[in-house]
């Protein structure tokens, strides 16, 4: 299962390169500190439904 | 109610069985000293258990969600949506198994829960961009609608409501390490992993091809 997950991991860092220094953040994180769920949460919602997708037909808002 | 719901009301259930089990253990046991002790301890407890009502439950939503159920206007040719999707989404649910996992199995039994928590959480993230963006680039080429468009951007923000929810949870337990603490991030994990293969199931079920 390890193993999976390791060639999985390295998968998605070689189809999206930029994806390698958010994984290197995320687990260089030894001890999470409510500073960094908060950063985390920020992330989450710093991108909208519009934001991913520009070309909607669906009316704003 | 119909059979969608039914599919997802099933997938809860066994999800948040597997999460109320492992919160349970999590009180209950104590701590372990090495990795023999860990896995003798893990492979003998109910986490086993637990563990297998996870998959039991992804495995339900994958089967269940094979068909496409959204009513779909007549498609365009086909979208030159890229296949790489496969591996991020596999590390999503993997990645969200994880959240169900005592610590040990993957980072070393010095990971606190949380650890593996976080950075399941922020894989997941990274996960879901990729994914986002692929289907903002499938909206482009393919117009799929605004029904089958109104049902992800609300599957979206059910994630994103899930994962605020599991990032506040996190942030409390980080600051009191509590069982009670310990439990809602469970509880919050088992639900924003189902909002997550909600998510999947529903760009899956639009026309995004994300298998070879």
């Amino acid at each position: 299962m390890i193993a999976l997950i390791v060639s999985l991991v390295e998968e998605a860092i070689k189809v999206a390169p930029a994806a390698y220094a958010d994984f290197q953040e995320i687990f260089s994180k030894q001890n999470p500190t409510p500073a960094d769920w908060e950063a985390l949460r920020a992330k989450v919602l710093a991108k909208s439904y519009a934001d991913y997708v520009p070309a909607s037909q669906l009316p704003p808002g | 109610m119909n059979s969608s719901q039914l599919q997802s009301l099933v997938r809860l259930l066994l999800n948040t069985i597997s999460g109320a089990i492992i919160a349970w253990t999590a009180t209950k046991s104590a701590p372990t000293q090495n990795v023999g002790d860990f896995l003798a301890k893990f492979i003998t407890g109910p986490d086993v258990f637990a563990l297998a009502l996870t998959f039991v439950a992804w495995l339900w939503g994958h089967v269940n969600h094979s068909t496409p159920t959204v009513p779909e206007q007549p498609a365009g040719p086909a979208a030159p949506i890229s296949p790489r999707l496969t591996g991020p989404l596999m590390i999503l649910l993997l990645g969200c198994g994880l959240w169900t996992v005592d610590c040990g199995l993957l980072t070393g039994c010095s990971s606190t829960p949380q650890q593996v928590a976080y950075q399941s959480a922020g894989t997941t993230i990274v996960t879901v961009d990729t994914a986002m963006g692929l289907w903002g680039a499938y909206v482009a080429a393919n117009q799929p609608g605004t029904n089958a468009e109104a049902k992800v951007k609300f599957a979206y923000e059910k994630y994103q409501t899930a994962m605020t929810i599991l990032c506040d949870a996190g942030t409390v337990y980080s600051m009191t390490a509590s069982t009670n603490a310990a439990s809602v991030l469970n509880l919050a994990a088992s639900t924003a992993a189902q909002d997550l293969l909600d998510l999947e199931n529903l760009i899956t079920a639009c026309g995004v091809k994300l298998t070879p």
